[in-house]
């Protein structure tokens, strides 16, 4: 089985105002904490795409131009990511293909945040 | 933030809007050191260097949010990217968004968008849909 060069990080608050800044994504859910009280979360949580891009990050390491040029991922966001929480990145290729990996985005708590499917185009 | 769209009218297909965004090289280094990517950003044989991809999806995203006036806690449930082809930091990105499911399941309205995004020569560099969902509101008459 061939493995995807896993990366880790942790999400925390500043990160969040950043990304929001960077995306123009203000929605009070990942930056109010007042109103993410009021949610079924109970506290604020992560842009998703923020976290998604871990997976395209690790992709982006693991096969450059081929990932970024012809890829296909395909996700779904299972739980959210709160600040101060580590996720770590890891994908590995589904049995009998060599270019269609399933990846996923773990919490330290062993929660999965994303799991899904990328397709790389082979040389 | 005032809700005026009735999001039981959307229409499969029906086109959202449109929108183009320069993506600059101080759009993606806000991109890249916000979400902690350490990878390189990957070059083309001049040594210019290509928009991360999901840098070119999230800015699609928001366009649509915006345009949609979408509520507070709605949620991103689903993503999916086909890439066509990398574009280069500085360039054009044309987006046009359009809806492709829209449905409610135990009162949340679930909604599929579908944005194609092309380089200023038309040409596809990618498509994608997200999936949102948001608590189902009824609008006032």
């Amino acid at each position: 089985m061939y493995k995807i060069i896993s990366t880790s990080k942790t999400i925390n608050k500043t990160d969040i105002k950043k990304y929001a800044s960077a995306s123009g994504d203000f929605n009070p859910i990942h930056l109010d904490e007042d109103f993410a009280k009021t949610t079924q979360f109970g506290k604020c949580i992560a842009h998703g795409m923020m976290v998604a891009a871990s997976i395209s990050e690790a992709l982006t390491i693991q096969f450059g131009i081929n990932w970024i040029s012809k890829g296909q991922l395909k996700i779904r966001f299972k739980s959210p990511v709160f600040p101060g929480e580590q996720i770590t990145t890891i994908g590995e290729s589904k049995k009998g293909s060599s270019n269609i990996f399933s990846v996923k985005v773990t919490k330290n708590n062993d929660q999965i945040a994303i799991t899904g499917k990328a397709s790389i185009p082979e040389n | 933030m005032e809700n005026l769209i009735d999001y039981s009218k959307l229409s499969v297909d029906q086109l959202l809007c449109k929108k183009s965004i320069e993506i600059n090289r101080n759009l993606v280094k806000d991109y890249m050191q916000s979400t902690q990517d350490s990878s390189e950003l990957i070059s083309d044989l001049h040594g210019n260097k290509y928009i991360p991809p999901m840098a070119i999806a999230a800015f699609g995203l928001q366009i649509v949010i915006d345009f949609l006036k979408i509520p507070n806690g709605t949620l991103h449930v689903g993503q999916e990217l086909i890439i066509e082809s990398p574009i280069l930091i500085g360039e054009l990105v044309n987006y046009e968004a359009s809806i492709t499911t829209n449905s409610v399941r135990n009162n949340c309205r679930f909604v599929t968008i579908k944005i194609i995004s092309r380089n200023t020569k038309r040409n596809i560099i990618m498509t994608t849909r997200s999936t949102i969902t948001m608590p189902e509101i009824t609008p006032n008459p």
